[in-house]
């Protein structure tokens, strides 16, 4: 592990974690009902976390990317750590939003100032929806680093590339946001979604050997 | 496995942008332990070569190799041999001294502390302050300390004097020259500055419209080249054992930069009415090669073979 290449990259995320972390967190704790009746939202935000993040990261046409890349770190480990930077970004925001559900403080929130009929009877249904977000980012994260490993590889492919996670996250998002936890088609979806990310995570660390450093 | 003599190999090396070739088949081979002083005017293809010795990016065509592998391999393979600072290259002004000091350190497992902490921050930069708020020439001495100390095989520098004062550039060189004669590393150093780097460096090699137009080293092409100033239709005698770099045509005589290993006297004995001979220095041999319009160079490229 290499510390000082970690904390650096995740230097480079502290803004959009802040920025995240306090709208999850205000989110998760206010937003009335039970969580699974919202859904698209939580998806929607997921989305947009893993945009920032990737675009974060994956600026390769900038000046501090191709320092980076001239300081001596094998590509192996630029690569490992770009993709646990990219994750831990992720967690920093999902663990205290999962925190605020699965111990008492939306239940406590919702059941004695909002006085919500739902709870605290809902609490152990909104912590299912909980791990839904994380698989959420799981999937998307190595979906995205892949679209951009792809598009700075000397054979561009740049459009094949992003193309094939576009149609991936439209495909995914519109299953997610009409099924529920622990049915069948979810399953499914979860399932390919997982797949397709890890040939992505595959494929991305392969790609990422013939990297170009265009600045 | 015994190391190759050569620490970098190019063959018809080229790189193109879009419809635009910035580099041009250049063939080329360093050996270690030498300072090359790589010159060019702006656009000649010098960072662009710098950044293909590095791996960082794909030739069109050819290829270079470094200790013996694809350059392309090397920054998975071999990274902390190679330390590059190019002219593009800036880490985010939020990063302090005492960070780039470090991640260097993290990554080069040869890193020499004592030297980064001397060098770059002797010039009265604080390790504190951040890469943003230093002026160009402290942030160009910072930088070229971290690359120096890495302890690599291989420092590729594009242009590492840039904004530094006339103390520290020669500090710079100074210190890049001690590295090189100690270590037995390579350098290979971009730059406009011929002044500079004329004072340390071992072989020059000089792009024009992304073709090497000259390599060689500077001790032979002090003794080898001289700028001839031959009258109008002087002729050159066939098989003559001269390289001409160059050639321009003033009014009333044609000016030529040839290159022999016989010496004055060779190269008077190959023009068939006496011509004026006379030592050049690199800054004249060097706008005298990429001045020339590029017909002429054609046409020079031709008379030699």
């Amino acid at each position: 592990m290499k510390l000082r290449l970690f904390l650096w990259l995740m230097r480079r995320l502290r803004p959009i974690t802040t920025v995240a972390a306090a709208v999850a967190c205000g989110w998760t704790l206010l937003v009335p009902g039970p969580l699974y009746e919202s859904r698209e939202w939580p998806l929607l935000f997921i989305l947009a976390h893993s945009i920032a993040i990737t675009s974060a990261l994956g600026r390769f046409m900038t000046p501090q990317f191709a320092w980076l890349h001239g300081r001596g770190y094998s590509r192996a480990a630029l690569w490992s750590h770009t993709m646990a930077a990219a994750g831990a970004g992720a967690l920093a925001v999902w663990i205290p939003a999962a925190l605020i559900v699965a111990t008492p403080a939306r239940s406590f929130v919702h059941d004695r100032l909002f006085t919500s009929p739902y709870y605290p009877i809902m609490q152990p249904r909104d912590a299912i929806e909980i791990w839904q977000w994380l698989w959420t980012y799981l999937a998307l994260l190595p979906l995205m680093a892949y679209g951009w490993i792809r598009e700075s590889q000397p054979t561009r492919g740049m459009m094949g590339g992003w193309l094939l996670v576009i149609a991936a996250i439209i495909a995914g998002f519109s299953m997610l946001n009409i099924t529920r936890p622990g049915e069948f088609p979810r399953e499914l979806v979860n399932g390919a979604y997982g797949l397709a990310a890890l040939i992505c995570l595959i494929a991305g660390r392969r790609l990422y050997r013939a990297l170009e450093v265009r600045r | 496995m015994t190391e190759p003599t050569h620490v970098l190999v190019a063959r018809r090396l080229s790189r193109d942008y879009g419809r635009r070739r910035a580099l041009d088949a250049v063939s080329l081979e360093i050996p270690a332990g030498r300072i090359v002083a790589l010159l060019g005017p702006n656009g000649a293809g010098k960072s662009t070569f710098l950044k293909l010795c590095a791996g960082m990016i794909e030739p069109t065509d050819g290829g270079a190799s470094i200790f013996g592998i694809s350059a392309r391999e090397a920054p998975n393979s071999a990274p902390w041999r190679v330390a590059c600072l190019l002219d593009s290259h800036e880490p985010p002004e939020w990063a302090d001294g005492r960070r780039l000091v470090a991640m260097q350190a993290e990554a080069s497992p040869r890193f020499d502390r004592a030297f980064a902490d001397a060098f770059c921050f002797g010039g009265g930069i604080d390790p504190r302050q951040p890469y943003g708020s230093l002026s160009r020439g402290q942030r160009r001495r910072l930088l070229a300390g971290v690359v120096l100390a890495s302890g690599a095989d291989l420092i590729l520098l594009d242009e590492p004097a840039d904004g530094l004062d006339t103390a520290a550039r020669r500090d710079l060189y100074d210190r890049l020259r001690r590295r090189v004669n100690d270590s037995g590393s390579t350098a290979i150093v971009a730059t406009h500055n011929i002044h500079d780097i004329e004072r340390v460096a071992d072989d020059v090699a000089i792009l024009a419209r992304g073709r090497l137009v000259l390599h060689g080293s500077l001790e032979e092409l002090r003794e080898e080249v001289r700028e001839i100033e031959a009258p109008l239709g002087a002729a050159l005698k066939p098989d003559s054992p001269i390289e001409i770099l160059a050639r321009r045509r003033e009014r009333d005589a044609e000016l030529l930069w040839a290159r022999s290993t016989g010496g004055e006297r060779a190269i008077a004995a190959a023009f068939d009415a006496a011509p004026a001979i006379s030592p050049v220095g690199l800054e004249d041999l060097y706008l005298a090669l990429t001045q020339t319009s590029f017909e002429e160079f054609e046409s020079a490229q031709e008379v030699q073979s």
